[in-house]
């Protein structure tokens, strides 16, 4: 609508705005093509296993978007998705600043053990015990999440790897706390103490877990989404990934807002281990890295870095994973695992369609250009000097 | 004096030199994408093929060959396919982290399609028979640490020590090259699109025997996530050893090591394995600040390694010229 009316108020000049409907409308369909493509071979990997994939698509979605009065697989869908939703957000808000780090994992689990150490050991009452626990985590997932800036930034080194080497780290750790100084006393398996009560967030649907944690996801979503998209500070980020060279020379401080975003990201990343104890676990286990905080990073990248594809995309991972457990697998035989093949399979796709669907904008753009070129020139062939 | 030796028995250091056996395939693998300009982080997903596949083919054929064989081959088909992707210019990383999800449920998935059950699968095969030097067997404790294990240790060991002689030929030195500067190399008529193919296809199939190691070569079973981070401790050690072929043994040893320490230290005593095993983590850190810092440096002063004698510092470029 608004494009129309600008091409015809600059009548027959500039007619090449339309054009950016028409990226608009290509950038959308790589996500979108990508899970569909992803669909299709997961359905060709059910029917080579044996079963109908029309009837295994049906099951995924009936199972992940129905609701009966004793068990509702839509609150399921949302209590997975209230923590990916906060790795997703960590993982857009690092991309965007250009620090390509992939330790979600290890800040979502600092952020979880904080929250539980902060959640049995100190006596807070109700309301503001849980606050003070996601306080706690947001701080042990920043903690964490500057790391790999610092390396990049004052060592040169690649953020990506120390990300990684982080990950291990952590996983080792998370394994020792649980297993020596954090472990219940008493208890058979590797686990730490229970939070108190105070410290656990309200829940309106027992059966689910169902409760703050869905809120709280969304109302991060908004904040994010107006931290980036609003704020001086989401603006700086963003320049310093987008173009470092311009937010220096504009005297912006390039490091100081990459650390910023860092610490911001792992925050999130960090408050999302945190909700996932508070609201769900009550405690963590010996493999609370169950790599939800991959998952972020890809419904990121699924989403297209944007934060509002990236909370779609997380509650996209979570209703596939929800409708293969609990449909394909319980109702249909199939094994769950079919459910994160898709997912990955989403992943490559994404990867390959993007660098070729900027080739055809490449040559989209170019066509146009020559047929425009050709055009003028048949209209006004006088228009030399 | 008893105690210690003890705690360093021949066991240990033959599960010392068994454990370090994928890391080492691996971080050939993970050394030689890096040197061909590819930071290849989808090891994990290949070691995942080759032990899946590896242990499929032994399932079928019977035939240990076979099933290294097959590994190796689909291990290299994942390589090439990361390789189409890096030509048509697909971002490796994105790429990287999807081939690694894909790897573990997919091979989940067809284990239990396939052949049913839900944790493991155990397939009634033989595995990889120890292989016993004859004369250096026979010397007390060198023959312990060198000899008894599977063809795949001795073939980790070979490969990594003919990447290292690889690198003092024409082909070694021409992919080092594309590793420093892909553009230079071109320029230089270096064809780097092929030897970036041939290094990932070969990077796929020496990760994937690791896998397939793991399966074919020790345990003969499969589960969920079996490489269990290899893949990943793969890439930091090739990271510890700067992706120099010559260090690349030494490096996989620190963390094959330090993983058969800790697995002592708990048997043993009561003392938490955790440290020894975080030390070549930190250790790679260390290594990856320190080689930042130094290529950091170089960038600051134009490769030189040092400032010049008498040179002054940048604050007064003018009579640094002036003296020149």
């Amino acid at each position: 609508m608004q494009t129309a009316l600008h091409s015809d108020q600059a009548t027959q000049e500039v007619p090449v705005k339309d054009l950016d409907v028409a990226r608009l409308v290509q950038r959308v369909s790589v996500p979108v093509l990508a899970v569909i493509f992803a669909l299709v071979v997961g359905g060709f990997l059910i029917a080579t296993s044996g079963y109908s994939p029309g009837d295994a698509f049906v099951t995924v979605v009936q199972s992940a978007f129905s609701c009966s009065p004793g068990y509702c697989n839509v609150a399921t869908v949302l209590t997975t998705a209230a923590p990916l939703i906060f790795t997703t957000l960590g993982a857009i808000l690092v991309l965007s600043a250009g620090l390509f780090s992939i330790g979600q994992e290890g800040q979502y689990a600092v952020g979880g053990l904080a929250a539980v150490v902060v959640g049995y050991a100190l006596p807070l009452p109700d309301g503001v015990h849980s606050v003070v626990a996601l306080v706690a985590a947001a701080i042990g997932g920043a903690a964490v999440g500057v790391i790999p800036a610092i390396f990049r930034i004052f060592l040169g080194a690649n953020e990506l790897i120390v990300s990684i080497i982080l990950n291990s780290v952590i996983m080792l750790l998370l394994s020792f706390l649980v297993n020596y100084p954090l472990r219940q006393a008493g208890g058979s398996t590797s686990y730490t103490n229970v939070v108190d009560e105070s410290a656990r967030l309200a829940i309106f649907d027992p059966a689910t877990k169902l409760g703050m944690n869905i809120v709280i996801a969304l109302a991060f979503i908004v904040i994010v989404w107006l931290y980036l998209a609003r704020s001086t500070w989401g603006y700086e980020q963003r320049m310093a990934g987008a173009a470092s060279a311009f937010a220096r020379y504009s005297g912006m401080r390039t490091r100081a807002a990459v650390i910023r975003a860092a610490a911001l990201g792992g925050a999130l990343a960090g408050i999302g281990g945190g909700i996932q104890v508070i609201g769900m676990n009550y405690r963590v286990i010996d493999g609370f890295m169950d790599g939800t905080g991959f998952n972020g990073l890809t419904a990121a990248i699924l989403g297209g870095m944007t934060v509002f594809g990236g909370a779609l995309a997380a509650l996209l991972f979570s209703a596939i994973m929800v409708g293969a457990v609990n449909g394909l697998q319980i109702v249909m035989g199939i094994p769950r695992e079919i459910g994160a093949t898709v997912l990955a399979l989403m992943i490559v796709f994404v990867s390959v369609q993007t660098p070729l669907v900027e080739r055809l904008e490449l040559w989209l753009s170019k066509k146009r250009g020559a047929a425009e070129i050709a055009r003028r020139a048949a209209e006004s062939p006088v228009a030399e000097g | 004096m008893d105690p210690i030796a003890n705690f360093f028995s021949s066991e240990m250091l033959h599960s010392g030199i068994r454990l370090t056996t994928p890391i080492l395939l691996g971080a050939i693998a993970s050394a030689l994408s890096s040197r061909a300009g590819v930071l290849n982080l989808a090891i994990e997903a290949k070691m995942l093929v080759g032990a899946f596949v590896g242990l499929v083919a032994l399932d079928a054929s019977g035939s240990t060959f076979t099933a290294i064989l097959a590994a190796f081959l689909a291990g290299a088909a994942t390589g090439g396919l990361m390789a189409g992707a890096h030509r048509l210019g697909v971002d490796l990383i994105v790429f990287a982290i999807g081939l690694n999800m894909l790897a573990l449920e997919l091979s989940v998935y067809l284990m239990r399609v396939l052949f049913g059950g839900t944790g493991v699968w155990t397939p009634d095969v033989e595995t990889l028979g120890d292989i016993d030097i004859p004369l250096i067997g026979s010397i007390p404790f060198l023959g312990d640490l060198l000899s008894g294990y599977n063809i795949l240790v001795y073939l980790a060991f070979a490969a990594a020590i003919a990447f290292t002689l690889f690198f003092r030929y024409r082909p070694g030195r021409h992919l080092l090259a594309i590793g420093e500067a892909p553009g230079a190399a071109a320029a230089a008529g270096i064809a780097v699109p092929r030897y970036q193919t041939t290094s990932l296809v070969m990077a796929g199939g020496l990760a994937a025997v690791g896998g397939a190691f793991l399966t074919v070569g020790e345990l003969g079973l499969f589960a969920r996530g079996m490489t269990d981070g290899a893949g990943w401790i793969a890439v930091t050690a090739a990271l510890l050893a700067m992706n120099r072929p010559g260090f690349l043994i030494p490096a996989s040893l620190l963390f094959g090591f330090s993983d058969a320490f800790a697995i002592r230290l708990q048997s043993t005593t009561d003392l938490p394995q955790v440290v020894v095993q975080l030390l070549p983590f930190l250790a790679t850190l260390v290594v990856l600040g320190f080689v930042g810092y130094r290529a950091m440096r170089a960038a600051a002063t134009l490769g030189m390694p040092k400032r010049p004698r008498g040179a002054a510092r940048p604050p007064q470029p003018a009579t640094s010229t002036a003296g020149t």
